[in-house]
């Protein structure tokens, strides 16, 4: 799943980190959702959007499979 | 947050008492007759050797948990770090991934049980320890890559 978190941070100038924290999860787990090695659970893209004020679909980009 | 102080206060106290027995087992392992059937004497001091390495390896774990609960327990911020770190869903989903809470519960009952079959048949330890420590470094090497991976 494609994620505008990177750009959404580097916007507001937010760290890693920074996001993390707010959001309750390791840095890794941020760097991993921004490299789309990993795909956050519902209330981890939730709480992620909330953080930037936007929709869940403002900041995720589902792509179905082929 | 007061919650998972608590917890780790708790877990504090296990650690410590899990620790102290084992420091007592550690001092008089050599001196114990374990009525344990030896195929030959040389044998012995292999047996000694692997429970008291066994006894080693999980004081040296306990040590680490106490000393990072100590720190957590004095500093607010590296508690909450800490709780982050045990909470954080990308390491449930990898420790998911690697057998979860059942392959260490499962490792624990090996060891165990791994114990007690030395009272029926030494070889029966040997073969079963000699199988949960592969498995253990298969869900380690498992983990790291993983870890890197995900």
């Amino acid at each position: 799943m494609k994620t505008r978190i990177a750009e959404l941070r580097k916007e507001r100038r937010i760290s890693q980190e920074e996001l993390a924290l707010a959001v309750k999860v390791t840095r890794q787990t941020i760097i991993s959702i921004e490299k789309e090695k990993y795909t956050a659970s519902l209330q981890l893209a939730y709480k992620i959007s909330q953080y930037f004020g936007l929709s869940i679909e403002e900041v995720f980009i589902f792509e179905e499979e082929e | 947050m007061e919650e998972y102080r608590q917890t780790l206060i708790t877990r504090h106290k296990i650690y410590l008492l899990a620790l102290s027995l084992i420091v007592v087992f550690f001092s008089i392992n050599r001196f114990l007759d374990y009525g344990i059937v030896i195929p030959n004497p040389h044998t012995a001091d292999f047996v000694h050797g692997l429970f008291a390495g066994t006894a080693f390896g999980i004081e040296i774990l306990l040590v680490i948990g106490i000393f990072k609960n100590v720190r957590a327990l004095k500093d607010e911020k590296r508690l909450e770090e800490l709780y982050i770190a045990e909470n954080d869903e990308r390491t449930a989903y990898i420790k998911n991934k690697i057998g979860g809470d059942f392959a260490t519960y499962m490792t624990i009952f090996q060891i165990v049980v791994a114990i007690g079959l030395a009272f029926v048949d030494i070889r029966f330890t040997f073969v079963l320890y000699a199988v949960t420590m592969v498995e253990c470094i298969i869900r380690i090497i498992m983990k790291a890559w993983y870890m890197k991976n995900i």
